[in-house]
């Protein structure tokens, strides 16, 4: 085999899926690709962080809104999120501010606390997926990732969903404040949508209609942020 | 010392009252140009109005006033390419939407161009322009009107509205919170909004594809034998329209909302103890369209016409 195997490809090596003729012809694509050993070493490594996250971490009360409202940048509250409410018509309210003034520091330290959310919350839901009760919905297509597992295409998501959004706060100021404050709306109202349709795939975990609504809202979001990007490089 | 002589006085006033008016006064821009017929012609323009007619000449138009702190209007022609573009300067360009004033531009290009049009905040309106018509806003609204044969358009704040009159037409609408209107006589269309509701109204629909989050999705038309209509949202409403002597295979789910039909089919459980409904039915003979309807909790209707 002389051509790098894809990511996805990886993934499933890393995951288990590959037959053993398979695994072998990545084994000796990975011979020959350090670019493919160092993305195989992310991947388990993100695998291994996923195994270690508890099932639910349940604090003495619930101080993550407040906290977020005041301390994380607009959009990304939308990824770290109040408590599942549901969508019901205008219940969505716009935030209260745009862009706090912190300095250059505090934005690097909420970023990247930030992005270790968004991993945490992926990596939690790719272990929740893959519980022995759940192979259906890992085995369930998805629009996006052709046949593939949702797992993949989650981790994958959240990655690109982090690129874009790294772009939006760096840029921030570029924006007119009244399109953050649409483009924050929205994020909320998608982000609920995924929380909604990830609780009734606990309920119903071979449901291939949720799967594919889950993998629809993270087009969604995904778009929602190319866009906003766009207006960026407009700006 | 005596005081100036009334005159002088007066005089310096009207002086600078003038100089005043002048200085204010928005700078007026015209350019023209001969084209080719199928002419490309780009635009860009920040805040304010760019407004697009096609007309039986074979030459490029712009008139227009420059909004305050806009440095000047770019206008490039080479008879293929047109691009003309409102320049705004460096210092300006953190959010320039709100930086500079309105900018109003009058495009007259020839009937079978193709345009791009990109603005910030700027409204869109392109009309009788039959070439590929593609237009975005950040926070305009966009409007369309003519015999286009490809339409793209998009608005993350704005509301977009099409009317497409040629028979083949390939319609591409993309919002995010404003709402969305697509009228037209024959053709393929898709649609999606997040929050904003889409209304589509024709016309004969040979392929559809509509989406949103939690807005509502609209078809009122014909569908065309063979077609391919999606729609699907997670909890707006879903409502069809259709005619009595449809002929179609419906497919619908909704995972905690209804289903109604005037055609006698009602959605029913998929399972004891889940809220989950479907409804699986072909209208006529179905004609080999296919219809599928997916929602999480809104309600859909299909109603007859």
């Amino acid at each position: 085999m002389s051509d790098a195997p894809s990511e996805e490809r990886l993934n499933d090596y890393v995951d288990g899926l590959l037959s053993e003729h398979e695994a072998r012809e990545v084994e000796a694509a990975l011979a020959a690709s350090a670019e493919a050993r160092a993305t195989v070493e992310f991947l388990r490594s993100l695998r291994a962080r996923s195994e270690q996250l508890p099932d639910a971490i349940e604090p003495g009360r619930d101080l993550w809104p407040g906290i977020a409202e005041r301390m994380v940048p607009a959009p990304l509250a939308s990824v770290v999120a109040e408590p599942t409410t549901g969508i019901v018509g205008d219940e969505v309210t716009p935030h209260r501010t745009w862009w706090p003034s912190l300095d250059g520091f505090q934005w690097a330290t909420l970023g990247a606390a930030a992005m270790l959310l968004m991993v945490a919350s992926s990596s939690l839901t790719v272990w929740v997926l893959s519980l022995p009760g759940n192979e259906s919905v890992a085995g369930v297509p998805t629009v996006v990732s052709g046949g593939e597992g949702i797992r993949p295409a989650e981790v994958s998501y959240a990655l690109e969903i982090e690129q874009l959004m790294r772009v939006l706060y760096e840029n921030r100021d570029a924006v007119d404040p009244d399109t953050v404050s649409t483009i924050e709306t929205n994020l909320r109202v998608i982000d609920r949508a995924i929380d909604r349709v990830r609780e009734a795939l606990q309920e119903d975990p071979a449901n291939p209609g949720l799967v594919r609504m889950l993998t629809k809202n993270y087009q969604h979001k995904v778009q929602l942020l190319q866009r906003a990007n766009h207006i960026i490089e407009l700006s | 010392m005596s005081n100036p002589p009334i005159k002088v006085i007066a005089c310096l006033l009207v002086a600078t009252a003038t100089a005043t008016v002048a200085f204010a006064a928005p700078q007026q821009v015209r350019e023209t140009g001969i084209v080719a017929a199928d002419v490309d012609v780009e635009v860009y323009n920040v805040a304010g109005s760019v407004r697009i007619s096609g007309w039986d000449r074979n030459e490029v138009r712009v008139e227009g006033s420059l909004g305050e702190g806009v440095e000047r209007l770019a206008f490039e022609n080479d008879g293929d390419d047109v691009e003309i573009r409102v320049v705004v300067p460096r210092r300006r360009r953190r959010d320039p939407a709100r930086q500079v004033g309105d900018t109003h531009l009058e495009i007259m290009v020839p009937r079978g161009a193709s345009v791009s049009v990109e603005t910030l905040a700027a409204t869109i309106t392109v009309v009788d322009v039959d070439g590929s018509v593609s237009m975005e806003s950040s926070a305009g609204s966009v409007t369309y009107r003519g015999a286009a044969m490809d339409i793209e358009a998009g608005s993350a704040a704005g509301d977009i509205e099409i009317n497409a009159t040629a028979a083949g037409a390939s319609i591409d609408v993309e919002g995010v919170a404003g709402s969305i209107m697509v009228q037209f006589t024959d053709a393929s269309v898709r649609a999606s909004s997040l929050t904003g509701g889409v209304r589509v109204i024709g016309g004969r629909l040979r392929e559809g594809d509509f989406e949103s989050v939690s807005g509502s999705l609209y078809f009122e038309g014909e569908i065309a034998a063979g077609a391919e209509l999606d729609f699907e949202n997670f909890n707006g409403s879903i409502e069809l329209l259709i005619p009595g002597d449809t002929a179609a295979s419906f497919d619908i789910t909704t995972y905690s909302g209804t289903i109604e039909t005037e055609f006698g089919f009602e959605g029913r459980s998929v399972e004891a103890y889940s809220p989950e409904q479907e409804a699986e039915f072909t209208l006529g003979d179905g004609g080999g369209a296919e219809v599928s309807v997916e929602t999480f909790s809104g309600t859909v209707r299909v109603r007859r016409r």
